[in-house]
């Protein structure tokens, strides 16, 4: 899959100029009386204004703002529609959000690369200015006053003497008027913004906390039934055989069906086909040879290659360097709370698909070839997503539901059981890499080489690919004023099933880059703060996360006998965090007692929702470095279930402070961001306490 | 003949065989979709409901076990003030893990545990998206609130 990342003018272009291509006004969104059963509101027709694709706005001042990405929990389903809602200067608490279907008319559907606050921000911002402005043209003319006498507030229009004109009174004038060119409005002043920076309760919040709220496990469709699938264990084994009869002898059964990807069992509720399937014998054949001391040689013998040049500047010393480390990363599994499931439907011209999905329009365009539809004829929808991280791109659970609904001639949800969810997934890619530096008379690096082998996950189908590609070399560009820099990359074919795990990259590269400038720092006598405040002379975003990070956690401040602190900085999808953290170490292993976070991400459209990812990711991140990795044996992984995946619990989990640095810039990116640099800051700190370098991660292998 | 029991306060005959487990009688049979499946074998919380105030992973309970008894699931709580707390400090991301994070702590709460003793039922209850810090917030607001 390739990794697309448009140009702001792209997005632009492919969102809103088909709409004004298409004649503007009131295309394609076809209003139905439905009940939204995650926001309760009954959605009436009358929406008679409606300027393109995002906004439209009824005749009793109702607001419907439509969402085009996927609520994953990271809080997209309040801040999207809170940037158009402050441009249009419509009442937020009238607004209705509405998670969109798959329409083409949204240009580019994908939650993901932390990317849906910073991709859609002007689009947003754009939609609801031209909103406004028509609607301000329409009470303009109904008063007889110039539009610029007008002011906009909580979707009341007020002119020059007291008049007063409410959204609703002037929607049907504005829906006569000519749709303007989206995409250079003048936008209203930051001070006039009453929403952004704010952080109003979420939307999604009060539904799920009362079980309302709707995943893709729970959707529930009349005549709806039930699908497990007998899978093979070894990667890309093909079947040969199967006896069906055991599985049909269970109580609720109903058929049994050969996909590609294993033997479905169809049922009358989830539980009688979880134990069909576990009925249904398999014979297989072939798949992938490989185990865990495959993939070490493997990488280890790529790390031997000349590989592809990322970064080259200056000459390296010809002498051996001062100081070296290799290091290890697993394979990791997403283990998203909901496992994969996929309902879906096929009623002959028509179908329709409910999908946890981060890539609608993908999933559609898949879609038209598994039924065999055009693309219009098939309504994929979108239900509340039990966490994504990167697993929601790949469309396996949609395709099995999909061929399954057309075999059987009844809407059909195909569930992953949570051991084929660990086994069955995308995994993040494991790495190899090879650090050196050769440090100046002072201590100081004046040299540095990066060497890492590391699967792509554009090239995981390719034995021979041979690109360079960000999967799997971000975050490899250090910032830091070292004169001689060396960093090459050899990709590693190794025909696993590898995806997109939160941060890509990062997730790999910041420990490596980060944790070595430790260990750079400890050879050469200096402090990790210092030294990397003398090599970020010239870099000021990256310098002010790393000191205010340092200010919060009080770096100069010894800490209690048995604990030391370390830090890490690193910079992603347009945003810069750094952390410290504080650690000790029992028989046990590491015990991470606290965090300190501070983040630049540009302007913070919801303040409250940043801080709640940097926690998330740092959660998230601290897990996966404890405890985090699936092992290979004969081609298939050997864990399947939380027994023996086991991730951070509430008792363990650290104190965690986070602060936002105040910024005019463009929104950057935030779900992914604290990622990298939590792991590394661990590391760091073990290192300060331990005088030993992690080479292998996870810390808590047995 | 149908086993008996109380869901959220009304009597309830249900088809389903009595070895299948409380969770998906309560999802597929009831139609009450708020207690989640995350594992099946009572490692990860999403199931936990209440077994006559008790809280229980449903994942791992026949509905053999608790026939004639009551049982309250998510759906059942009406304004806790559990739930009113992990909304004023905005503790769910996806929500998955919440429905059993707030029934485990509501047990807690309801038996009139102290923090201490609500959260070390919270250790029993994962969350992916690590909404534990908002959950230690909101148990200490619930606390300041009795």
């Amino acid at each position: 899959m390739k990794v697309f990342r448009p140009t702001r003018r792209q997005l632009l272009a492919m969102g809103l100029g088909s709409v004004v291509a298409a004649g503007g006004l009131a295309v394609g969104i076809k209003l139905k009386r439905r009940r939204d059963r995650v926001l309760g509101a009954v959605v009436p027709r009358d929406q008679v204004f409606v300027p393109g694709a995002l906004v439209s706005v009824g005749v009793d001042d109702r607001v419907k703002i439509y969402l085009t990405k996927t609520e994953l929990g990271q809080g997209v389903m309040t801040a999207l529609p809170l940037i158009l809602c402050d441009e249009l200067g419509a009442d937020w608490d009238r607004v209705e959000v509405v998670q969109d279907l798959a329409r083409s008319e949204h240009g580019f559907m994908l939650t993901g690369v932390s990317y849906s606050v910073r991709g859609d921000y002007d689009a947003l911002r754009q939609a609801g200015a031209v909103a406004r402005e028509l609607l301000c043209q329409a009470a303009a003319t109904r008063m007889g006053v110039e539009v610029g006498a007008l002011s906009v507030e909580k979707g009341v229009i007020r002119g020059p003497e007291g008049q007063v004109l409410r959204f609703g009174e002037v929607a049907a004038d504005a829906a006569e008027l000519d749709l303007p060119w989206i995409g250079d409005r003048p936008l209203r002043p930051a001070s006039e913004l009453s929403l952004t920076g704010r952080s109003p309760p979420r939307l999604d919040v009060p539904a799920k906390t009362t079980g309302e709220a709707i995943y893709s496990m729970d959707v529930r469709v009349p005549g709806m039934r039930y699908a497990v699938l007998a899978r093979p264990e070894r990667f890309g084994a093909e079947i040969t055989g199967h006896d069906p009869e055991p599985a049909l002898a269970l109580p609720g059964v109903r058929s049994v069906h050969r996909l590609p990807s294993g033997v479905a069992v169809v049922a009358d509720s989830t539980w009688a086909a979880m134990q069909g399937a576990e009925q249904v014998q398999l014979q297989t054949k072939g798949g992938l040879q490989l185990d865990d001391a495959g993939i070490e040689r493997r990488l280890t013998d790529a790390l031997e290659t000349t590989g592809l040049g990322v970064v080259e500047e200056g000459v390296l010393s010809p002498e051996a360097p001062s100081v070296t480390l290799e290091l290890s990363f697993p394979l990791l599994p997403h283990l998203t709370m909901e496992p994969q499931s996929c309902t879906a439907s096929f009623e002959g011209d028509r179908a329709r698909v409910w999908a946890p999905t981060q890539a609608q329009l993908d999933l559609r365009r898949n879609a038209s070839g598994w039924f065999g539809l055009p693309e219009e004829a098939i309504e994929v929808h979108t239900p509340f997503v039990g966490g994504a991280f990167g697993r929601r791109v790949q469309h396996d659970f949609a395709e099995e539901a999909c061929l399954l609904a057309k075999a059987c001639g009844e809407p059909v949800k195909v569930v992953f059981t949570r051991e084929q969810d660990s086994r069955h997934d995308w995994y993040r890619p494991p790495s190899r890499h090879r650090l050196a530096a050769w440090l100046d008379d002072e201590g100081r690096p004046s040299g540095w080489r990066h060497h890492l082998a590391c699967p792509s996950i554009v090239g995981r189908d390719d034995p021979g690919y041979a690109q360079l590609d960000e999967t799997y070399v971000e975050g490899s560009r250090l910032p830091y004023g070292i004169s001689a820099k060396q960093v090459r990359a050899a990709p590693v074919h190794l025909g696993l099933p590898i995806g997109f795990w939160r941060s890509v990259g990062h997730s790999f590269n910041a420990f490596a880059v980060e944790h070595f400038m430790d260990v750079v720092a400890k050879a050469g006598g200096h402090d990790p703060l210092e030294l990397r405040r003398g090599l970020l002379g010239d870099q000021p975003r990256w310098l002010a996360v790393l000191e205010r990070a340092a200010e919060m956690a009080d770096w100069g401040r010894r800490p209690a006998e048995g604990r030391a602190r370390g830090l890490a900085v690193h910079a992603c999808y347009d945003s810069w965090v750094a952390q410290v953290v504080e650690v000790s170490l029992d028989a046990s292993g590491p015990r991470v007692h606290e965090v300190w976070a501070a983040a630049d991400v540009g302007i913070a459209i919801h303040p409250d929702t940043v801080r709640a990812q940097l926690e998330g990711g740092i959660v998230f991140g601290l897990s996966a470095v404890l405890s985090g990795q699936v092992s290979v044996r004969d081609g298939a992984i050997e864990q399947s279930n939380f027994h023996d995946l086991p991730i951070l619990r509430y008792g363990d989990c650290p104190e965690v402070t986070t602060d936002i640095l105040p910024s005019e810039a463009r929104p950057g990116g935030v779900g992914e961001i604290a990622v990298p640099s939590i792991g590394p800051a661990v590391a760091n700190a073990l290192l300060a306490l331990t005088g030993a370098p992690t080479q292998r991660l996870p810390l808590l292998s047995t | 003949m149908g086993a008996e029991l109380e869901v959220n306060g009304e009597r309830r005959t249900l088809r389903a065989s009595p070895d299948t487990p409380l969770l998906w009688v309560i999802r597929d049979e009831l139609g009450l979709t708020g207690t989640k499946y995350g594992c099946g074998i009572a490692q990860c919380g999403a199931c936990t409901v209440h077994v006559d105030g008790q809280a229980v992973r449903s994942c791992i309970t026949p509905l053999s076990a608790v026939m004639g008894r009551s049982v309250r699931t998510i759906e059942g709580l009406s304004d806790h003030p559990v739930q009113r707390a992990w909304v004023a400090e905005q503790a769910p991301q996806c929500g998955y893990c919440q429905s059993g994070q707030i029934m485990s702590a509501a047990a807690a709460h309801d038996e009139g545990q102290d923090l201490e003793g609500i959260e070390r039922a919270m250790h029993g209850v994962l969350c992916r998206c690590g909404s534990y810090p908002r959950i230690a917030r909101a148990l200490r607001r619930l606390e300041a609130d009795r």
